[in-house]
């Protein structure tokens, strides 16, 4: 082969440029900036929706009853505490929270720990059926809490926990386990058989293997569960309204539901109260965030 | 003491798949076994019927003195070393190879004298506090290894410990294996299906296929005296040309003979072949024996000849692989000394010492010897 036939003849072909109107030369020149403004035009009015309710509870929590009426979306006169004050010393708030803090973390603690157990099991032991049982589990995520509600209320009645918090732990540990099952048995099944193969040579028991090796591993997804089941229980209204009959036993959502009155409405306090309801909840989720994103986007991406 | 007795174990599977047929073996106290065979062929099966990750169909595992098929792996005093190398992820490495210890119980001071001086052979301790994440392949398995060494198990299992490293790495980590097991001399059962591993590392090697123990012998005598065709062919690369021949006798000599092939028998290869005289036997030569006759230096008689035709030259520097190809159409494989000139095309005769010459029953495909 010759040296000339290795490398390519470069073409030197000179192109005319074609005749453009003065509007396209424009154009081109503005169509970065416009699109640009376009798009962050959408992003603010997106987070507007969102934000600006979050805005006017904020606002209206500062706010006296008569202010409120006056000036229901202007900025108060002053930023005075006094419905938070309110909220948490006489509107019996901390009953309320540590009601709440008690039926939420009871319910994820337990809803948890049963997940857990039961995945590991439906994910690493063979036996018949186990794809029905784990669909029996997931199944649990399709039935809306509405359609059972009235078995729920007899049997808490029969077993006389009606009113009390522990009615609420008692479903709250039960309806937080379909979701757990459906992630935790993706999480397990996705752990290398070796590790747990090792742990046995090594002497540990089937306990010691999904307590040491196999759980710390699902970090990720025990954090996405807990954060999932947590926000939705500590949210949660229709099964606290339902089940607690008794004042001493009101949650957050339903304490703070009791303070509209049938005449007048004071929405300053319930504002400053539904801002202390969510507190616990943001703060739990900016300690766990990192976790729990690692959790849904596990397995999308090896690492 | 640690000898392991594989007593007429057979592994089935619940799907009706035998995975290890009617083993029987013994593997001697501080020895270094190597199973070797295709993928598929039983190996890891019967080295995890040792560990007792899988269940025995039939027969008996004795490790020691004790029968050991209903015994849980803790029990067995194994220690394994994963392909995975399977480090917990979330302990460092310290905690890696102290957790064994802690589940048998061994006193803190106790653990942290022999973690450290596992760490100390396998030059790891500046790794102690680290991650398995925050470590490379073959820092990797070094910990994995430290985590078997720690324990001072009667028995080292490993599942092809080297095949996830790099090929200089693996070399390297293959010669510090053999010091290792010089130094600690526990009895290794070793499964790979790389023959180079199982050559240069067992001191006898147990030759597996389709479940069925092949041959289990030194590697010499592997090489040397294959007890069948599989065995010929796995062991040796590339592997030994095999070609269908007659067995004739003239001038009081026998010949192995076809249309191309004239080969002369070694003398004392004779009584084994007599009584195939005028049957057809398959003849077997390793590459690296085949010498075009120019360069032979009468190493063979002069009545023992090939005819072949130059196919393909593969050149690797230190040797080169030719690819013959007869007038019958077979092809056989010849590896030469680099300064051995031949072209493609070139007509040419080779031949091969009467004593490399491996012959074999058409029939049953074992080994024809005395």
């Amino acid at each position: 082969m010759s040296m000339q036939q290795i490398s390519p003849p470069i073409q030197t072909t000179s192109f005319t440029e074609p005749r453009q109107s003065a509007f396209w030369k424009l154009w081109r020149q503005i169509r970065k900036p416009v699109s640009t403004l376009v798009w962050y035009a959408v992003m603010i009015a997106v987070s507007m929706v969102v934000l600006v309710p979050i805005i006017l509870v904020v606002l209206g929590s500062f706010k006296s009853v008569t202010e409120f009426f006056s000036t229901p979306y202007g900025l108060p006169e002053k930023f005075d505490f006094f419905n938070y004050r309110r909220a948490w010393e006489t509107a019996n708030l901390q009953r309320a929270t540590l009601n709440s803090l008690i039926a939420t973390s009871l319910g994820v603690f337990f809803s948890t720990v049963l997940a857990c157990l039961a995945s590991y099991g439906i994910a690493r032991f063979d036996f018949r059926g186990r794809s029905w049982l784990r669909l029996a589990f997931i199944g649990g995520l399709v039935v809306p809490v509405q359609l059972i509600i009235i078995p729920i209320f007899v049997i808490m009645r029969q077993t006389g926990l009606l009113g009390t918090i522990w009615s609420l732990v008692l479903v709250y540990s039960v309806l937080g386990i379909p979701l757990g099952v459906l992630v935790m048995v993706g999480f397990f099944n996705a752990l290398p058989r070796d590790l747990e193969e090792a742990a046995r040579i090594d002497g540990a028991s089937h306990f010691q293997i999904f307590a040491r090796i196999m759980l710390p591993l699902t970090r990720p997804a025990l954090a996405a569960v807990i954060i999932l089941n947590g926000v939705w229980m500590w949210n949660d209204f229709f099964l606290g309204l339902i089940l607690l009959t008794r004042e001493d036993a009101y949650t957050l959502p339903v304490a703070i539901m009791a303070f509209r009155g049938s005449y007048m409405t004071e929405w300053g306090l319930i504002f400053a109260s539904v801002i202390i309801s969510i507190m616990p909840v943001l703060i739990g989720y900016v300690l766990l965030s990192r976790q729990f994103i690692a959790g849904l986007t596990a397995g999308s991406v090896k690492g | 003491m640690a000898r392991v007795i594989f007593d007429n174990v057979t592994k089935r599977y619940s799907g009706g798949v035998t995975a290890v047929y009617q083993l029987n073996m013994e593997v001697y106290d501080q020895e270094f076994l190597v199973l070797v065979g295709p993928s598929g062929c039983g190996k890891s099966t019967a080295m995890r019927m040792v560990a007792g990750l899988e269940e025995i169909t039939e027969g008996r595992i004795i490790i020691g003195d004790r029968v050991v098929n209903d015994l849980p792996p803790k029990d067995r005093d194994v220690a394994m070393v994963f392909q995975s190398y399977a480090l917990y992820p979330h302990m460092t490495v310290y905690d890696n190879l102290a957790y064994p210890l802690k589940l048998r119980k061994v006193p803190k001071q106790e653990r942290d004298r022999r973690v450290r001086e596992a760490a100390r052979t396998l030059d790891i301790e500046p790794l102690l506090d680290r991650k398995p994440k925050a470590l490379s392949g073959g820092q990797r398995q070094r910990v994995a290894l430290g985590r078997a060494i720690v324990r001072n198990a009667d028995l080292f299992l490993m599942d092809e410990p080297l095949s996830n490293l790099d090929a200089k790495l693996r070399v390297q980590t293959r010669a510090e294996l053999i010091k290792l097991h010089e130094r600690v001399s526990t009895t290794t059962i070793y499964v790979t299906h790389d023959q180079v591993e199982a050559m240069t590392m067992g001191d006898r090697i147990a030759v597996m296929s389709l479940g069925v123990l092949q041959q289990l012998d030194t590697p010499q005598r592997l090489y040397d005296m294959p007890a069948n065709k599989f065995v010929a062919g796995f062991i040796g690369s590339p592997s030994m040309n095999f070609l269908d021949v007659t067995v004739e006798q003239k001038d009081g000599h026998l010949y192995a003979v076809n249309t191309d092939v004239h080969m002369r028998v070694p003398d004392w290869k004779e009584d084994a072949l007599q009584k195939y005289i005028g049957k057809r036997v398959i003849l077997g030569i390793r590459p690296e024996h085949l010498l075009p006759w120019d360069n032979a230096n009468g190493i063979a008689p002069s009545d023992s000849k090939i005819p072949v035709t130059v196919d393909v030259i593969e050149l690797l520097g230190n040797e080169i692989f030719v690819y013959l190809t007869m007038d019958n159409g077979d092809i056989i494989t010849a590896r030469m000394d680099p300064d051995i000139k031949l072209e493609r095309g070139q007509k040419l005769e080779v031949t091969a010492s009467p004593d490399k010459l491996h012959f074999f029953d058409p029939e049953t495909e074992y080994g024809i010897y005395v």
